[in-house]
């Protein structure tokens, strides 16, 4: 499955590719209307020219805010910092218990051959 | 870390490096797709204009001609549009940072795992270790080894 933000980012690129698609379709529709035999309309003409610029401004937005979040450089939003020295930091308390732990049980021994 | 290279002054740091390269990337693609997005709507303005008609005399062959330039032009500026988004779509899926945070969300929570395990062994220790000292105490000064008691 792929992540949330990642088919997030996805499929606003998929969307932009489709945009970019109709823009030229769009274009053409707009050709074929002013070389109509009767005359073209204006208001198809008109809402296909809205269309196409309400596309392209989609297209650019969509784009940038795509590029920057990119190209933006930082090694990890999160970082196992913290976790990897508190882990360390435990091993460092296991190895300090068990050398006393030893100690202990070295006295224990003495003890034990003294009786 | 050896340091590469001598003399006082020093070279800047990989991720100094790095970061400028991103920067840098960040403000051609942004150009980049400025100029495609500027292209295609220059050219469409003036593919509408070229098509207007105009009183005699006509010129039909150079603006048939110059409509399929700027049709052309229209075509070569999505082409390269849909190149950066075929980049930005690669770029996504390879060097999204949505599975490297889950990554180290998953290692966090492995060494949150372990640190707390070993918490809880060193607390039983210690309970123990006390439970034990204090039999030990008993024993001791309910012995004959007991130290005289000072009257």
């Amino acid at each position: 499955m792929i992540p949330q933000s990642q088919s997030s980012s996805l499929q606003r690129l998929q969307h932009v590719e489709k945009r970019i698609v109709r823009v030229l379709e769009l274009a053409g529709a707009v050709m074929e209307e002013l070389g109509n035999s009767h005359g073209p309309r204006t208001d198809a003409v008109s809402a296909h020219c809205r269309e196409f610029m309400i596309a392209m401004k989609e297209i650019q937005t969509t784009l940038r805010e795509e590029i920057k979040s990119a190209c933006e450089y930082r090694p990890f939003e999160k970082c196992d910092y913290s976790a990897r020295i508190a882990n360390e930091i435990c091993c460092k308390k296991l190895e300090y218990v068990i050398e006393k732990l030893d100690t202990m049980q070295q006295s224990l021994e003495h003890i034990t051959d003294d009786v | 870390m050896s340091k590469a290279g001598g003399g006082p002054g020093s070279a800047p740091g990989p991720t100094a490096a790095a970061a400028a390269a991103a920067v840098q990337k960040q403000k051609s693609l942004l150009q980049k797709a400025d100029a495609d997005v500027s292209s295609l709507v220059d050219n469409f303005s003036s593919l509408i204009n070229i098509a207007r008609v105009n009183d005699p005399p006509v010129r039909n062959s150079q603006e048939a001609f110059q409509m399929e330039m700027r049709a052309a032009r229209m075509v070569h500026s999505a082409d390269s549009l849909l190149k950066l988004v075929s980049e930005l779509k690669r770029t996504a899926i390879f060097s999204g940072l949505a599975s490297l945070n889950e990554n180290v969300d998953r290692r966090i929570e492995v060494l949150g795992q372990q640190a707390e395990g070993t918490e809880r062994m060193l607390e039983r220790i210690g309970q123990e270790a006390a439970a034990s000292l204090k039999e030990l105490e008993a024993h001791y000064y309910s012995s004959v080894v007991r130290s005289p008691s000072y009257d």
